[in-house]
């Protein structure tokens, strides 16, 4: 006991040390009101700080996985969409690129990117970024959410080469949207970007500037009712017996944006 | 230092800086607070709880002048704990019975003994109030400002004539 009091004694300053900064401290935090707050505001900043430099550094990688999600979902509605025809009765499609000519089959959309186009050339073409191992296969039709853009000339495993209206060797069956005359598109002696001539149609057929135009049933580059443009100049050729029209294209060469592939749905 | 000249320092330091810290001060942030000088310059040779508590009497005035209360205390409890192994360090003492005395201090060594104490001190005192880097950086510029004060302060009041 006595070995204990004289530690004690010793060790006197340490106690007083002790006390007094004990007191201090609790004198201290007495005193300021809000110090608890201020702890609570350091964490609550400083977690806020942890998660915005997160949200940061991930920013990208969330943002790519969302336009995938997006783009997915964009393709299932599409899909969804085009399903709908099979229905009874005179239902128009609320879709942009679908006339009111209803496609014979039901096609999967599948979502692409282009990754190199041409704009100079006569032979101008599209790559994209899906190939054989996405199920493409050449024949297939590609259009964006404006309308049809081309088709699928050649397949890689991992990419594919569209030919666009704008080639001058491509040519397609197209139709008039309202009394269905048909004519054959063509970009060999009329090279403008977003326009395209339709050749062929009768000289007798009544059609007007504005008109829309359709990919034709008949058509063995894309199903028919794809709307492709509207007529902005009619030329009569009575020599020939035809007339030729100007079609300004609703895709835009230039801005092409989200891509789909019409695949046939498999049964 | 003689007692009464410590009395001394005791009253007047606290209204010095009353008067002299904000003007003095290089606003808004860097601070001019020499009244720390007062620990340092406790005798060594008083008893340690006759210093302690004038120390912790000490603070508690600068508490009263400059609240929050119990900051200034604080901080001071840790100079008055550190001073004699920086005296020390800053002069050797070949006895450990002898008492370092640092009015005897040359310029050099008052630097070595005042001024880790002093950056001690406002660390202590800036950090408890708020813990970050803004807090951190200003601490050490207002302790070297500060410091410039009690250099002078020392060099003219209390540094003995026959100081090495």
């Amino acid at each position: 006991m006595q070995a204990l009091l004289e530690l004690l004694w010793r060790a006197r300053i340490l106690f007083i040390w002790i006390t007094l900064q004990a007191l201090s401290l609790s004198l201290y935090i007495y005193s300021v009101e809000n110090l608890r707050q201020r702890w609570l505001y350091l964490i609550e900043t400083t977690t806020v700080a942890i998660h915005q430099a997160l949200q940061w550094a991930l920013q990208p990688i969330l943002a790519l996985r969302l336009y995938r999600q997006l783009e997915q979902q964009n393709a299932h509605l599409l899909e969804a969409l085009s399903l709908q025809s099979e229905a009874k009765g005179p239902i128009v499609i609320p879709l942009q690129v679908w006339g009111h000519l209803f496609p014979p089959k039901t096609y999967e959309f599948i979502p692409v990117h282009g990754i190199y186009q041409t704009f100079h050339a006569r032979k101008n073409y599209l790559l994209i970024d899906a190939g054989a191992r996405s199920g493409l296969y050449p024949g297939l039709a590609v259009i964006n959410d404006r309308g049809f853009l081309g088709f699928i000339a050649e397949t890689t495993a991992t990419y594919s080469k569209v030919l666009p209206l704008f080639h001058e060797n491509v040519q397609m069956a197209v139709q008039s949207a309202h009394k269905g005359y048909l004519g054959l598109t063509s970009w060999k002696n009329y090279r403008t970007f977003n326009e395209i001539e339709v050749l062929y149609v009768p000289l007798y057929a009544p059609i007007e500037v504005g008109e829309e135009i359709w990919s034709a049933p008949q058509s063995t580059l894309a199903p028919g009712g794809l709307r492709i443009g509207q007529v902005v100049q009619t030329l009569p050729e009575p020599v020939q017996g035809f007339q030729r029209l100007i079609v300004r294209t609703y895709l835009d060469w230039f801005r092409l944006g989200p891509l789909y592939v019409l695949k046939p749905a498999s049964p | 230092m003689k007692g009464y000249q410590i009395a001394l320092l005791f009253f007047l330091l606290p209204i010095l800086q009353y008067l002299l810290g904000t003007p003095l001060s290089i606003k808004p942030w860097i601070r001019f607070e020499p009244y720390w000088i007062f620990w340092l310059i406790v005798p060594f040779t008083w008893a340690m709880e006759y210093s302690i508590l004038i120390s912790f009497a000490f603070g508690l005035v600068l508490d009263i002048f400059f609240p929050p209360y119990g900051g200034h205390t604080f901080s001071s409890l840790w100079v008055w704990a550190l001073r004699g192994i920086v005296a020390r360090i800053s002069r050797p003492i070949p006895s450990p019975d002898e008492a370092p005395q640092p009015e005897t201090f040359s310029l050099g060594e008052w630097t070595l003994y005042a001024f880790p104490l002093g950056t001690a001190y406002f660390l202590s005192y800036y950090l408890l109030q708020e813990l970050s880097w803004a807090s951190l950086l200003w601490a050490l510029l207002s302790a070297s400002y500060s410091f410039l004060g009690v250099f002078v302060l020392f060099a003219i009041f209390v540094r003995k004539s026959d100081a090495r």
